[in-house]
């Protein structure tokens, strides 16, 4: 009989990661729980073996970027709909975050999961590179594309 | 940047109410597998009482028979429904735990059929880059044409089956 998923470790190891990527594509707290539930239902469904910790949020990593992205294609994104008055208050009081978050959620999807990947995961580009499944002069040419938005976005040095 | 990610963290309400789904969702599924498989072994045994009943019931008459003969017991048309069904049920179980060790998604559903109905067949695994905004919604049959599943087609080149990571080539049938 296989072995049964603990999702409450997988979970608590990762839900932080998947919930910032899925909030960094789909602009909404409501959005991000959404579909870091709906990522690791999947799991739950479709139960497979890791070799690692760090394969496990590699593959949840890519199916929460997939599925965003899925979201972000349907019909029922289409309408515009503005961020409720108390998810604004909860990040007046830090101006210069504000503005960043602002500008990263502005960013193309295309450039999204490598720019998350990179600057808050900690990945280097070959990495990233392997769990996307792109070349990593992509990664490279993505991230760099990136900066440039966001320096034009924020009229400075991105950090 | 990194403080900008650092404060789209779940609020711990949110983190708490999705682990309760999941949790729910999980209990879900098993018990769903318990069930299989008590009818797998429940339904079975069921039967080999009732027929232990025949039995039983038969040897007062087979011995009061002179003619030495071996008994047969013969399942009646309940007997042999009930068979069907517990059959059924243990394929059903027995599915739920392959399915964890199932081969690849293109080894079960190597075919495609695109929107102008061409049939084409899933290659290995590519290293191009995939632009997935291009991707459009298909379905990958297996080779009998009776199972399905979701995937996504890119330009009539690539596929991806649905919760997949991995683009795979496409070739002509």
């Amino acid at each position: 009989m296989a072995k049964t998923l603990n999702i409450e470790a997988v979970f608590r190891r990762n839900f932080d990661a998947v919930f910032r990527l899925c909030y960094s594509y789909l602009g909404s707290p409501a959005d991000a729980e959404d579909a870091a539930q709906t990522v690791f239902a999947k799991l739950i469904d479709k139960p497979r073996t890791f070799a690692d910790e760090g394969h496990e949020r590699a593959w949840l990593i890519v199916c929460a970027s997939n599925y965003c992205k899925d979201v972000l294609k349907s019909a029922q994104r289409k309408r515009v709909v503005p961020m409720p008055a108390y998810e604004q208050a909860a990040w007046s009081s830090v101006d210069e975050i504000d503005d960043t978050i602002d500008a990263v959620l502005r960013l193309p999807s295309k450039y999204k999961d490598c720019v998350y990947l990179h600057y808050y995961e900690g990945y280097k580009t070959a990495e990233i590179a392997t769990m996307l499944n792109v070349p990593a002069s992509t990664v490279r040419n993505r991230l760099r594309d990136a900066r440039a938005l966001l320096k034009q976005a924020l009229g400075g040095d991105v950090a | 940047m990194h403080a900008a990610y650092a404060a789209m963290g779940p609020s711990d309400e949110a983190t708490e109410r999705v682990l309760a789904n999941l949790r729910a969702r999980q209990s879900a599924g098993h018990a769903t597998r318990r069930n299989a498989n008590v009818l797998r072994f429940a339904v079975p045994l069921a039967i080999a009482a009732s027929v232990a009943g025949i039995v039983v019931a038969l040897r007062p008459a087979t011995q009061m028979q002179t003619v030495a003969k071996s008994t047969t017991v013969e399942f009646n048309e309940q007997d042999t429904k009930a068979i069907e069904v517990a059959d059924e049920a243990a394929e059903s179980a027995e599915s739920a735990v392959m399915a964890e060790e199932a081969p690849a998604l293109y080894e079960l559903y190597p075919y495609v059929e695109l929107s102008d109905g061409k049939r084409m067949t899933v290659g290995p695994k590519t290293t191009d880059e995939v632009d997935a905004s291009l991707a459009e919604d298909a379905v990958a049959t297996d080779q009998a044409h009776e199972r399905s599943v979701p995937c996504q087609v890119v330009q009539d080149r690539y596929l991806r089956y649905e919760g997949d990571v991995v683009w795979y080539e496409l070739k002509k049938s």
